[in-house]
C-alpha cells in the first residue's frame, strides 16, 4: 500500500498540468458543495436548542373559509383553551402573543420586541433562567403581577450584567414591571417573526394573563402561535387526528366562529424553518451535487485519456504479472490522492467562500449552529472527497486494465474511435450535459421568478420614503383622542420640516409580513351560512398615508382628522375588495360592519377606493383589504407603528431626515424610541433577499455548469480528433473537404450535446416540480428556460467542438498518413 | 496527362538553410501510361506522389494535370480536382477501422456527393467485381493483407478516376498477394487508366510501361 502511495506521488509529480488541474477542478467542487452544506447543516440539521426538540410542535388554526384561507392562522383564545383542556395527548400547551415595549428610565427610550406567553412555556422548552426564576401559573392571571423574565443580550447591553436588577423594577410602557430572571445567552425563543424580521429578536417575556372572557373568546384571532409538547410515545398523525376531532366538535358548538377552523399541527423545526427556506437550501444542495457530479466525469475523462497514454506502461506490469485487481489498485490510489488533495485545497476554499456566503445570504436565514468548517462539515468533505476519488477512478482504472497485453506492447498502439474508451468518454459528457441543463434550468426559473418579483407592481412608490417606528405605548396614550392628539401633532411636526414632502403612519407597513383578516357584514345583503362571512385584511392609517406611499385613489376621498368619534364612521376599500364584494356596484356609501349583522359593532361607510397593494410581500397577490383612520379606531390593534416619510423630489436621500424626524417625536415625547429606521427600498430589498440569495448561488452554479460541460466536451473532442488524426488523414487523403472534416467532429459533439440535453430536459421536467415553493409566477415547466438551458448548452458544445475541430483541419493528410 | 516543369520541394531546416526533397524535376505522363516511380529510401519517390496527388502544397514549379494548371489552382480547387481525376492507393492499405468493406468503399463516393441509389449501385458492382461481396459486411482487421489492399485499390477506383496513384501497395503483402495486385493493376491500365506506382521492387515495375530512378531528389534516370 506504502508502494502504492509512493508511486501514486510520483505519478502526479511527473504530470503536474494534469495534477494540477484535477486538484484545482476537484477543489473547486468539493469547496462549493462543503460551503453550501455548511449552511444547510446550521439552519436544518443542527438540534434545536431545546431538549427533545423533536416533541415540540406549534399548533394553529387551518382556515378554509369561501373568502378566506390561512394554513397558519393565529389562534383565538377560546380555542386555545379548549384544545389545552380537551387533549390528552399533549403534557401542556402554551400561548403566544407578540408584544413590544418602549423601554424607558435610563439613557435613551429604547424599543424592545418581546412576547407574552403562558406560565407553562419555559417547562415545555425545559429551560431555566441563568439568573432568577420564570414567572409561575399564579402571576399569568388576568390583572396579575407585572413581572417579566429578560433576555440575557438585553441584560448587558443596558444594565451592564448587574444582578442586582433581580427584582428590581424597569418601565415598560410607562408602567413598572419586576424582573424575575434573565435568561442564559444561548436561549432563542421559538418564534418564526424572530428570523423574518431582522433586529427584532424577542428580548422581553411577560406574563400573557388571559382573562376568562377572553378564554371564552372564539372570534377573535390574535394569539400568534401555541406551543405544545407531545407526551411519551405518541406520534404526530394520532395526534392530528385527536385534534382533528377536538376542532369538529368545536364548529358544531361555536358554528358562527369554528365553521372552517380546523388545527395545523407543525414540528417546530418546520415551524422555524420557512418551507421556502428549506426547500432553496436542498435545492442548492442539490444544484451544488450536480456540479460536482460534472466534475467527478470531467475527471474520469482525464484519466480515461491519461490511462489510454498509459497503456504500455500497464502492459508492462501486466506482463511481469500483475493481477488485474492489483493494477486497479494501483490507479485508485491515485485517483483517490488526488481527490484528498482536492477535498483539503476544497475546505480552504470553504473557509474564504463561507464568509462571502453570508454576506450574500438573507438576514432572516434562522441558524442553529454556526457556519463554517467543523465537525459535520469535516466529515462531510472527507466522505464526498473519498466517494470522490472512488468515483472518479474506478471507471477508469477499470477500462485501463481491460487492454490486451500484447496490443499494448506494440508500438503506437493506438485506440479506435469508436473504442470502449471512446464510448465512456462520450457518455461521461452526455451525462455532464445533462448535468448541466438541470442546473441551467434551474437557474433560469429562479432568474425568471427574480425577474417577475423585481417588476412585480407593489401598488406604492418605494423610492424617496424613509420608514421608521414609534409606538405610543404609555398610560398617556391610552384613550383614542390621546393618541389621535399625538399622531396628529408628530405628522404635522414632520411633515413641516425641510425636505419632507408628505408624512403618515399606518398600523403595518406592507412587505412586512404580517396581515389581519377580519370577517365583516354587508348592509342590506341576506344573512350568510356559517363560515361564509366576507373576510379582508384590516389596516389603521393616518390621514395622508396614501398620498405619502402614492397609492392612488381611484375614487372618493382619503379619511381626514375630521373623521373622528363623534362624526360617520368611514372606512377606504382597496379595488379587490370592490370587484369581489360589490362587482358590480358603486361601493362608495356602502356600509358594512366588523362581524355578523347583529353584533354590536357600528357600520362603517366606505368613503373612498385606492388600489391594490401588496400588503404581506411581494410574492403574494394584493386581498380585498380595508383601512380605518386611526381618528375613530379604538378597537384592539388600534395603533399606527410604523411611520412613512416622503422627502421633497425621489432623487432625495431619505436617510438624511432621520436626526430631524427623531427630533421632531421627540420635542413631542422624549420617551418615545425610534427602531426600524430604513428606507423603502431596504424593506422591498429585504423582501427579495432570499430569492436573490437563491439566483445569485444558482447563477453561479449554472455559470460553473457551462464552464465544466464547454471543458468536458472540448476535452473530448479534442482527445477524439487526436486519437482520429491519421483516419482524417485517411479521410483528407479520399477527398474529404474542409466541410465534411468540420461536420465529422462537429457532428459528433453536437450529437452527445443534443443526447444531453434530452436527458437533461427529461430529468429537469421531474426535478424541478420540487422547485415550485420556491419560485413566483412561472411554472416549473417554463419552455423559456427549459429551451434556453438547452440552446444555451447546445451552443457551448458547439463552440468547445469547433475549437479543436478548427485544429483538424490543419492536419496535413502525409503527416498523418506518415505516423502510422 | 501530366506534366510537370521544374518543380521543387524543399523543407527550411534553418534561416535561409533548405533542405531540397526534389529538384528540377521535368516529368510528361501520357494519357494510359503505367509508370513505376523507384529510388533508395528518401530519394522523394512518396513526395513526389503526394504532389501529384495534391496532398503537398508547398512545392514550386509548373504542374499541369489535363490542360489544368494545378499550380494556378487554390487548395480547395485541387482538392475538387483532385476528387474528380485521381484515387490513391497506400502502403497500409488505410482502411478505416470502424467501418466495414461496403462503408469503406462508399465513404470516397459520400465525399463527392453521389446520391445514395448511386452509391449503392457503384459499391455493389465494385464488389462484384473485386469479387468481394461475401466480405461487404467484415471490418478490416477480419481480413487478410491481400484483401485489405484489394479493398483499398477498389476504393480507390470507385470514383472513377483517371489517374491511380498507388504508394508502395504491395510492400506489405506477401508475393502472391502482390502479384495479384500487380496484376490487377496491369487490367485496369489496360482498361485506360494511368497509373503511377511508387515501388522498390524490381518485379513490381516490370509490370509498368516506364521506370523513373529517383535519387537525392533528382531524376537520374527513365526507363522504358
Amino acid at each position: 500500500m506504502i508502494a502504492d502511495l509512493k508511486f501514486a506521488v510520483r505519478q502526479l509529480r511527473k504530470s503536474p498540468g494534469f495534477t494540477v488541474v484535477a486538484v484545482l477542478t476537484l477543489a473547486l467542487g468539493i469547496g462549493a458543495s462543503t460551503a453550501i452544506f455548511s449552511v444547510l447543516n446550521a439552519v436544518l440539521l443542527q438540534p434545536l436548542p431545546y431538549p427533545n426538540f423533536s416533541r415540540l410542535v406549534m399548533v394553529w388554526e387551518r382556515v378554509r373559509l369561501p373568502y378566506y384561507q390561512s394554513e397558519l392562522n393565529d389562534v383565538a383564545p377560546g380555542n386555545f383553551a379548549d384544545w389545552r383542556q380537551q387533549n390528552s395527548v399533549f403534557e401542556d400547551m402554551a400561548a403566544i402573543e407578540d408584544r413590544s415595549f418602549n423601554l424607558t428610565g435610563a439613557g435613551e427610550p429604547l424599543r424592545v420586541e418581546g412576547e407574552a406567553v403562558s406560565a407553562s412555556l419555559f417547562n415545555l422548552l425545559r429551560l431555566r433562567p441563568a439568573l432568577g426564576r420564570v414567572f409561575t401559573a399564579a402571576e399569568d392571571v388576568a390583572g396579575g403581577p407585572r413581572v417579566v423574565v429578560m433576555a440575557y443580550s438585553l441584560w448587558v447591553s443596558r444594565f451592564g450584567g448587574d444582578p442586582q436588577i433581580l427584582n428590581h423594577s424597569i418601565l415598560l410602557n410607562g408602567a413598572s414591571y419586576t424582573v424575575v430572571g434573565i435568561m442564559p445567552p444561548e436561549f432563542l425563543f421559538p418564534d418564526p417573526a424572530n428570523f423574518h424580521l431582522a433586529g427584532a429578536e424577542d428580548q422581553l417575556w411577560v406574563p400573557i394573563g388571559l382573562s376568562p372572557a377572553e378564554l371564552a373568546n372564539h372570534g377573535s384571532h390574535h394569539l400568534q402561535g401555541v406551543l405544545a409538547r407531545l407526551k411519551p410515545g405518541v406520534s404526530l398523525p394520532g395526534v392530528q387526528a385527536q385534534m382533528d376531532g377536538i376542532a369538529r366538535r368545536l364548529a358544531q358548538r361555536y358554528p358562527q366562529s369554528n365553521t372552517g377552523v380546523g388545527i395545523n399541527l407543525r414540528p417546530l423545526r418546520s415551524e422555524l424553518v420557512p418551507g421556502a427556506t428549506s426547500a432553496a437550501l436542498w435545492i442548492l444542495l442539490g444544484a451544488v451535487s450536480f456540479i460536482l457530479l460534472m466534475v467527478w466525469a470531467n475527471l474520469a475523462n482525464l484519466l480515461l485519456a491519461r490511462a489510454s497514454t498509459r497503456r504500455r506502461e500497464l502492459a508492462v506490469r501486466f506482463a511481469l504479472g500483475a493481477g488485474r485487481m492489483r493494477i486497479v489498485r494501483q490507479l485508485l490510489t491515485e485517483s483517490l490522492l488526488l481527490a484528498l488533495a482536492g477535498g483539503v485545497l476544497g475546505v480552504f476554499l470553504t473557509l474564504w467562500g463561507v464568509p462571502l456566503l453570508l454576506r450574500l445570504s438573507p438576514s432572516d436565514l434562522p441558524l442553529f449552529g454556526s457556519i463554517g468548517v467543523n465537525g459535520p462539515v469535516l466529515v462531510f468533505t472527507l466522505l464526498i472527497s473519498t466517494f470522490a476519488g472512488l468515483a472518479f477512478g474506478i471507471w477508469p482504472a477499470l477500462f485501463a486494465t481491460r487492454y490486451n497485453v500484447h496490443d499494448g506492447l506494440k508500438e503506437g498502439a493506438r485506440e479506435t474511435a469508436g473504442g470502449p474508451g471512446q464510448k465512456m468518454r462520450s457518455s461521461l459528457v452526455v451525462a455532464e450535459i445533462a448535468l448541466g441543463v438541470v442546473v441551467l434550468v434551474g437557474a433560469g426559473l429562479m432568474l425568471r421568478s427574480f425577474l417577475l418579483l423585481e417588476k412585480a407592481p407593489l401598488g406604492f412608490q418605494t423610492e424617496g420614503l424613509l420608514t421608521f417606528r414609534v409606538i405610543p405605548r404609555a398610560e398617556k396614550y391610552s384613550s383614542l383622542s390621546q393618541r389621535t392628539a399625538f399622531y396628529q401633532q408628530a405628522l404635522e411636526k414632520i411633515g413641516a420640516l425641510p425636505g419632507v414632502k408628505s408624512t403618515a403612519a399606518v398600523s403595518f407597513l406592507p412587505l412586512s409580513l404580517y396581515r389581519s383578516g377580519k370577517g365583516f357584514s354587508i348592509e342590506g345583503r341576506p344573512p350568510v351560512g356559517p363560515g361564509e362571512i366576507p373576510m379582508a385584511d384590516y389596516n389603521v392609517v393616518s390621514p395622508g398615508y396614501f398620498r405619502a406611499m402614492w397609492i392612488p385613489l381611484r375614487e372618493g376621498r382619503d379619511v381626514s382628522w375630521n373623521d373622528t368619534a363623534l362624526t360617520l364612521p368611514v372606512i377606504v376599500i382597496n379595488r379587490a375588495c370592490a370587484r369581489i364584494y360589490w362587482p358590480n356596484e358603486d361601493p362608495l356609501g356602502k356600509r358594512i360592519k366588523q362581524g355578523l349583522p347583529g353584533d354590536p359593532a357600528p357600520w362603517l361607510t366606505v368613503v373612498g377606493v385606492v388600489d391594490d397593494v401588496r400588503e404581506f410581500d411581494i410574492a403574494t397577490p394584493p386581498r380585498p383589504a380595508v383601512y380605518f383612520p386611526i381618528s375613530q379606531f379604538d378597537g384592539r390593534g388600534g395603533l399606527l407603528r410604523d411611520w412613512v416619510v416622503r422627502t421633497q423630489g425621489t432623487q432625495g436621500n431619505p436617510n438624511a431626515l432621520v436626526p430631524v424626524v427623531r427630533e421632531a417625536i421627540w420635542s413631542i415625547d422624549r420617551d418615545l424610541p425610534i427602531s426600524r429606521v430604513r428606507t423603502m427600498e431596504q424593506v422591498r430589498s429585504l423582501s427579495l433577499a432570499s430569492q436573490q440569495f437563491n439566483v445569485v448561488l444558482l447563477g453561479l452554479f449554472a455559470c460553473l455548469a457551462v464552464v465544466l460541460a464547454s471543458v468536458g466536451v472540448h476535452g473530448v473532442t479534442a482527445y477524439a480528433i487526436a486519437q482520429r488524426t491519421h483516419e482524417i488523414g485517411i479521410r483528407v487523403a479520399l477527398g474529404a473537404q474542409r466541410e465534411d472534416v468540420l461536420k465529422l467532429i462537429l457532428g459528433q459533439g453536437i450529437r452527445l450535446a443534443c443526447i444531453g440535453s434530452v436527458i437533461g430536459l427529461v430529468a429537469s421536467l421531474v426535478l424541478t416540480r420540487l422547485m415550485s415553493s420556491v419560485v413566483y409566477g412561472v411554472r416549473t415547466t417554463d419552455p423559456l428556460s427549459l429551451a434556453g438551458a438547452a440552446i444555451l448548452l447546445g451552443l457551448v458544445a458547439l463552440t468547445a467542438c469547433y475549437l479543436p475541430a478548427r485544429d483538424a483541419l490543419r492536419i496535413d493528410p502525409m503527416e498523418a498518413l506518415r505516423c502510422e | 496527362m501530366i506534366k510537370l516543369t521544374n518543380l521543387e520541394r524543399c523543407y527550411l531546416l534553418a534561416k535561409e538553410k533548405f533542405f531540397y526533397v526534389l529538384r528540377d524535376i521535368n516529368l510528361e505522363v501520357e494519357e494510359g501510361d503505367f509508370v513505376s516511380v523507384m529510388g533508395p529510401s528518401g530519394a522523394g519517390k512518396s513526395t513526389l506522389l503526394h504532389i501529384l496527388g495534391m496532398h503537398d502544397h508547398g512545392w514550386r514549379g509548373e504542374y499541369f494535370l489535363g490542360d489544368t494548371a494545378v499550380h494556378h489552382l487554390k487548395p480547395k480547387e485541387r482538392a475538387t480536382l483532385r476528387n474528380e481525376q485521381i484515387g490513391f492507393v497506400f502502403q497500409q492499405y488505410h482502411l478505416l477501422d470502424d467501418l466495414t468493406v461496403y462503408e469503406n468503399l462508399d465513404i470516397p463516393l459520400s465525399y463527392r456527393h453521389y446520391k445514395k441509389s448511386e452509391r449503392a449501385a457503384m459499391v455493389g458492382d465494385m464488389l462484384d467485381r473485386f469479387q468481394i461481396v461475401g466480405k461487404k459486411d467484415l471490418y478490416p482487421s477480419q481480413l487478410s493483407g491481400g484483401q485489405q489492399q484489394l479493398v483499398g485499390v477498389a476504393r480507390a477506383i470507385i470514383a472513377e478516376p483517371k489517374l491511380l496513384l498507388a504508394d508502395e501497395p504491395t510492400g506489405n503483402l506477401h508475393s502472391s498477394q502482390g502479384e495479384e495486385i500487380m496484376e490487377l493493376f496491369c487490367k485496369l491500365n489496360e482498361q485506360g487508366m494511368t497509373i503511377v506506382q511508387v515501388t522498390h521492387s524490381e518485379k513490381n515495375a516490370s509490370y509498368g510501361k516506364r521506370v523513373i530512378q529517383l535519387r537525392d531528389g533528382w531524376i537520374v534516370k527513365e526507363e522504358q
